[in-house]
């Protein structure tokens, strides 16, 4: 896959929610036949694809949550897999 | 170790149904269970799933629209903040139910098709003609903006139409095509001569829907999953027994797999008894092959026993007739000969007749 643009506004594919798990204390992405454990920096992410925000604006807004300048990368990285996963929808 | 708890609850709502499906999961002996659950009992049972760290529930049957009730268990579901999945054989599917369903919070809707050919289709499906029915279904389903599955069971009767259907399920704007070779467990191991592909069937299907799932890429997903009959490794038995999975049956029969009753001698609780915490944690079907540590060899001394668990419980029990037994399938299993003899049959061509899964014959095999 060629690289996102940063104007790209992500949101959940539709099949997909997000949820937190009261009795693991962890957030999970369900779809039809599975489960996703989320990592807590995957969790930031997903929580912000909500296809209103651009990508450019979620790396903004988790470099001044977090204080860091790498960000970008590994948004996109993240943001890459979930798409190839058919997770996470560009909307139009 | 500490014992795992379930993500998911497959609900069979009931094991009443108008078609029937010659590989149906369903055991052998349905007629016998006829007192299903209320829907009150329904509730307490999603209830407790809830609390016990269930977070997807699975509505099937038999047929789960035959239940009129299905909205409101469903919206129970919903309002415990479960992801909640239906499977329909679709010809029961009215705009209004749909619209109720989506109203009631419905994720992710799913229909079953035979083939994308509407005489073969009928067919397998048997009973009254079914197929214009289940196309009308999948169309009320993308009108009313579900997120909408097809799932085809892949048999020697539709293997060669793989295109054809793949096609189909474009054409209704699916955003998900199920393609699963039958399993050959209850219905579909009675069924399994005549069932039963060629190898040259299942690995053209395979390199179709292989093609497929790249050219549709981002559109529809495809998921393709492969004979255990034609492998070299067992299917990883419900990712392990007892772990992450347990199913309610209409009649409240609490079991770890859908296909357990088939295996003779072990004994299932029931949700109208006890609690499904109290079922999952202590009762003895539960526990009898979790873990590791009941596993024979050559399992026990396998690098591969955390990934596959020796296999599929219920094919070593309906093979072997010993449930503690390597599945058959895997290549080094003691008694994968079965499985080479009867690849050997298929190859040589299929018997005609299939026996359907309706009461009548669910009575006569049980006698």
């Amino acid at each position: 896959m060629s690289q996102l643009p940063d104007t790209a506004k992500p949101r959940l594919a539709a099949k997909v929610r997000l949820k937190w798990d009261e009795v693991r204390k962890k957030p999970l992405l369900l779809f039809p036949e599975g489960v996703l454990v989320l990592n807590p920096t995957a969790h930031e992410v997903v929580a912000l694809c909500d296809g209103q925000r651009t990508i450019a604006e979620i790396v903004k807004t988790l470099s001044e949550k977090f204080h860091s300048d790498t960000i970008d990368a590994d948004v996109k990285e993240l943001l890459t897999k979930l798409i190839g996963k058919n997770f996470v929808a560009i909307a139009d | 170790m500490e014992t795992p708890r379930p993500y998911s609850l497959l609900c069979e709502l009931t094991y009443r149904c108008p078609l029937q499906c010659p590989y149906c999961s369903n055991p052998i002996n349905f007629a016998r269970h006829t007192e299903e659950l209320t829907a009150v009992e329904w509730e307490r049972v999603l209830a407790e799933a809830a609390a016990l760290g269930v977070v997807q529930a699975h509505f099937s049957g038999g047929e789960p629209l035959l239940r009129a009730d299905l909205p409101q268990i469903v919206r129970r579901a919903r309002d415990l903040g479960l992801y909640t999945n239906l499977s329909t054989g679709g010809t029961l599917l009215t705009e209004k139910l749909a619209g109720q369903l989506r109203e009631a919070g419905l994720d992710s809707l799913q229909v079953s098709i035979q083939d994308a050919d509407a005489e073969n289709s009928d067919r397998i499906a048997g009973g009254a003609p079914s197929f214009d029915k289940k196309i009308r279904a999948a169309q009320i389903a993308k009108q009313l903006g579900f997120s909408l599955t097809i799932n085809v069971v892949l048999l020697r009767q539709n293997l060669d139409r793989i295109e054809a259907i793949i096609s189909m399920a474009e054409k209704l704007g699916a955003e998900r095509l199920e393609l699963a070779n039958s399993q050959y467990n209850g219905w579909a191991l009675k069924n399994r001569a005549a069932l039963l592909p060629s190898r040259a069937q299942v690995e053209h299907a395979a390199r179709v829907a292989d093609a497929a799932r790249q050219r549709l890429a981002g559109r529809m997903e495809i998921l393709y999953v492969l004979p255990d009959y034609f492998e070299q490794f067992p299917k990883p038995c419900l990712n392990g027994w007892g772990r992450v999975f347990m199913t309610v049956a209409a009649d409240g029969a609490v079991l770890p797999c859908q296909t357990a009753r088939e295996i003779r001698g072990l004994q299932f609780e029931n949700a109208r008894e006890n609690s499904l915490e109290k079922i999952w944690f202590e009762s003895e079907a539960f526990q009898k092959f979790r873990g590791t540590d009941w596993l024979p060899e050559p399992c026990q001394s396998c690098p591969r026993k955390e990934i596959d668990f020796g296999g599929c419980r219920c094919q070593a029990f309906l093979l072997t007739a010993d449930a503690t037994a390597t599945d058959p399938v895997c290549s080094l299993a003691p008694k994968h000969h079965l499985i080479v003899e009867t690849l050997a049959i298929a190859e040589s061509g299929a018997d005609e007749h299939m026996i359907y899964r309706n009461v009548v014959e669910s009575l006569r095999l049980q006698k």
